[in-house]
């Protein structure tokens, strides 16, 4: 027999929510669990009605509930359990996981509730989906940028030479000692469409470079660690290991958090996928400081990078996974670029996984 | 004759070919188009395709321009422009680049006050310089 100081200390340690009501929904047992869920205090809710916690359109419905539990005997929730919404004495709302059970007592039918707390989870769980998704658009951004500046990189050059050949053979044609007026005006018109030409590849360019970085202060040691849980989400079936060293939690820098998000996530994703069939899985992220610098470097157990693969490696569409294009690490780095820092990758050595460095002033300013 | 020439003016020396207009340009067809230009103007001109060969060859003197391609193999482009600019009587150097506009800032520095030119050019923003 368990004796009831006991049974209240049992309530009491418990770190779910325990309810327990009886047949007209009062409220019998109301553990210290529940006082910090709540906000109310044992003394104020014992002995009233179980809706007190509930916004009002369940609350109105609760007693209901019960009695038709009681006349039917069909469970909606009695030893099923499901997601609920319980209610603050702020009147805020509140997710809940809540499971219920029944005991026939001396004093009649009674209800226990277990209830555990899901607003850390949730907001854990909507911070990670707004992280993905600003990495998401990050990424097609970037793609797009990167195209963009290849583009217009590659076919200036075809047009700056075709506009000054156009202008010579112009002036060449108007010099000539019987000119041809029509072939003049064709020539013309031809500078003119050069000269359109040239200005859509302007206009482009300057698109691309009004986004500069938006460099804010941000916690290295937090941006790390949350790169690390985006991977992981990916990685759970496989018993990849992913470690960040550095703990430094009040070191600040100036940059563009989602950026440098996105580098550190490809970077630590791909040394994912190069450790998952060896016999080690491991992948470290560790921080060195230097006067100028701070380096971050992602370290894998994977069979590392030869010269040959380090040649591609930063080229745009030479990637050798079957999915993507293989753009990836030449983003990366121009990102780290437009921070004013570099992304390298660590000479191959025999025997030791691939270790990518990425290098950021420590006055981190965008340059352009 | 030399001492003549001080009193032409500085254009008009340019088209009797005392001046020479340098071209190190890596990119076959823009440093032809370039070279085509300068030449159907009756401007002396000689085109290079890298800084190595320009440094070994050519002996700039300031009144000469010299167009230099930032973004060149080997030796870049804003390394040249130092060299050049160091040199005694260092030639008027205009740079060009065809690249976005943080590559090229983050050359600034070492090319101070080097105008520069950016591609898609035409010829009269290359004229303003001669």
């Amino acid at each position: 027999m368990v004796s009831s100081s006991c049974l209240h200390s049992v309530l009491d340690t418990a770190v779910n929510g325990i309810i327990v009501i009886d047949d007209n929904g009062t409220i019998l047992i109301y553990n210290r669990a529940c006082e910090n869920m709540f906000g109310y205090k044992s003394a104020e809710v014992v002995g009233k009605n179980v809706n007190t916690l509930m916004p009002s359109a369940v609350a109105e419905q609760h007693d209901q509930y019960i009695q038709n539990y009681l006349k039917s005997g069909d469970a909606k929730v009695v030893g099923i359990g499901r997601e609920v919404v319980g209610r603050h004495k702020d009147g805020t709302e509140i997710p809940i996981e809540l499971s219920v059970g029944e005991a026939q007592t001396e004093s009649g039918h009674q209800f226990i509730g277990v209830l555990k707390d899901l607003r850390a989870t949730k907001e854990y769980e909507e911070r990670l989906r707004v992280l993905q998704s600003n990495l998401v658009t990050m990424t097609r951004v970037n793609a797009l940028d990167e195209m963009g500046a290849a583009i217009a990189h590659e076919v200036n050059q075809p047009l700056t030479a075709l506009m000054l050949y156009l202008q010579t053979a112009a002036r060449r044609a108007r010099a000539a000692e019987q000119p041809d007026d029509a072939m003049i005006s064709l020539m013309d018109k031809a500078v003119v469409e050069a000269e359109r030409a040239g200005q859509i590849i302007q206009r482009m360019r300057n698109f691309v470079e009004r986004q500069a970085p938006q460099c804010i202060g941000t916690g290295l040691a937090t941006l790390i660690d949350d790169c690390l849980e985006l991977v992981r989400v990916g990685h759970e079936a496989d018993d990849v290991e992913f470690i960040s060293t550095f703990v430094d939690y009040d070191y600040q820098l100036e940059l563009d958090s989602v950026q440098i998000q996105q580098i550190l996530v490809n970077l630590i994703r791909n040394a994912g996928e190069a450790v998952k069939d060896q016999p080690v899985k491991q992948v470290v992220v560790s921080v060195e400081r230097d006067e100028d610098n701070v380096f971050v470097k992602v370290t894998d157990t994977g069979p590392g990078l030869d010269e040959e693969a380090v040649s591609h490696l930063f080229k745009a569409f030479t990637g050798t996974k079957r999915r993507g294009l293989g753009i990836g690490l030449a983003i990366s780095r121009s990102i780290a670029q437009n921070h004013g820092g570099d992304l390298l990758v660590e000479p191959y050595e025999e025997g030791k996984g691939a270790t990518f460095t990425l290098r950021l002033p420590v006055n981190s300013k965008a340059t352009s | 004759m030399l001492h003549l020439l001080c009193f032409v003016s500085r254009a008009t020396r340019t088209t009797l070919g005392f001046v020479v207009i340098y071209i190190v340009e890596d990119d076959v067809s823009v440093r032809d188009a370039i070279a085509e230009m300068f030449e159907s103007l009756d401007l002396t001109c000689t085109a290079f395709a890298d800084g190595e060969s320009f440094l070994s060859d050519a002996s700039p003197r300031v009144d000469d321009t010299v167009f230099v391609d930032l973004h060149l193999p080997g030796l870049a482009g804003s390394d040249l422009i130092e060299k050049v600019a160091a040199l005694d009587e260092a030639p008027q150097i205009v740079a060009i680049s065809g690249q976005p506009l943080w590559k090229i800032t983050r050359e600034l520095p070492k090319i101070s006050s080097t105008p520069v030119v950016r591609k898609p050019l035409k010829e009269q923003d290359l004229l303003d310089y001669v």
